[in-house]
């Protein structure tokens, strides 16, 4: 009654991070889908932005036939490797992917690199033109938590 | 609690007067167990959230948990509501609050 591997991230979490892992994403799926996880329809990256920043479980999808796929049929073999199930707690990140040897496992894993490289997820870089959604969040570099605080990523074993 | 299985599953369950949820090997690579969860049949999105085939939410059995819990929940976000027991997991009748078809 369970599926895909979780990758757990410890760090403190801020809206930034959540753009910058949808962001990596992007950069192999640019069409990707976002999906809010209470909601039932999903939008583009561009008219996301509001979720990812503020949503703490959402779903990514690799293009609309991966989304509609997932919504009828659920994990299939054929669709396990086009969703990403992303959720931000104040100081984790749960990336849920199809498996270790995935094309969602190295995107996930890329984009824990990024959140744990010393530029971060700087909100200012994401967007250097302002995102009204996140405009009023500090840059990170202006800030002096959660860069000490970063831990390896944790891939989940047996307990 | 509830588990989600679908016909077989649900007949072989029920066949017994006391529910045992077998421990098994679940795809990737979580841990040896029988899995549950605190979600609904109505939950939005559910099979994505669990990352099954949504036939496999066709029937559910629901139970009280034991206080305390003997259940664990899976490490990461989604042990807000996914919980395992490492091996075989029995509920007694007086536990067992329904089962049958979710219409999912």
């Amino acid at each position: 009654m369970i599926g895909g591997k979780d990758i757990v991230f410890s760090k403190q979490t801020e809206p930034a991070d959540r753009i910058l892992i949808v962001q990596e994403f992007r950069k192999i799926w640019p069409n990707l889908l976002v999906q809010d996880g209470a909601a039932e329809g999903s939008l583009a990256f561009d008219d996301a932005l509001g979720i990812v920043a503020s949503a703490d479980e959402f779903f990514v999808y690799r293009d609309d036939a991966s989304f509609k796929s997932w919504s009828e049929h659920g994990a299939l073999p054929q669709n396990d490797d086009q969703m990403v199930h992303v959720m931000v707690a104040p100081e984790e990140i749960t990336l849920v992917v199809a498996g270790p040897a995935s094309e969602t496992y190295r995107m996930a894993q890329d984009a824990v690199a990024r959140l744990d490289s010393p530029s971060g997820a700087d909100i200012g870089q994401l967007f250097p033109l302002g995102n009204p959604t996140v405009a009023n969040e500090p840059r990170s570099k202006d800030r002096a938590v959660s860069k000490g605080s970063r831990l390896p990523p944790r891939e989940e074993q047996a307990a | 609690m509830n588990h989600f299985t679908d016909l077989p599953g649900w007949n072989a369950i029920r066949s017994q007067r006391a529910w045992l949820f077998k421990a098994s090997k679940p795809p990737g690579d979580h841990p040896f167990g029988a899995y549950f969860t605190t979600l609904e049949s109505g939950e939005p999105n559910l099979a994505t959230k669990l990352r099954i085939p949504r036939e496999k939410l066709g029937y559910v059995f629901s139970f009280k948990e034991r206080e305390p819990t003997d259940l664990s929940p899976l490490p990461g976000g989604r042990g807000r509501f996914i919980f395992f027991s490492p091996k075989d997991y029995e509920v007694e009748e007086a536990r067992q609050l329904r089962s049958g078809e979710t219409n999912s």
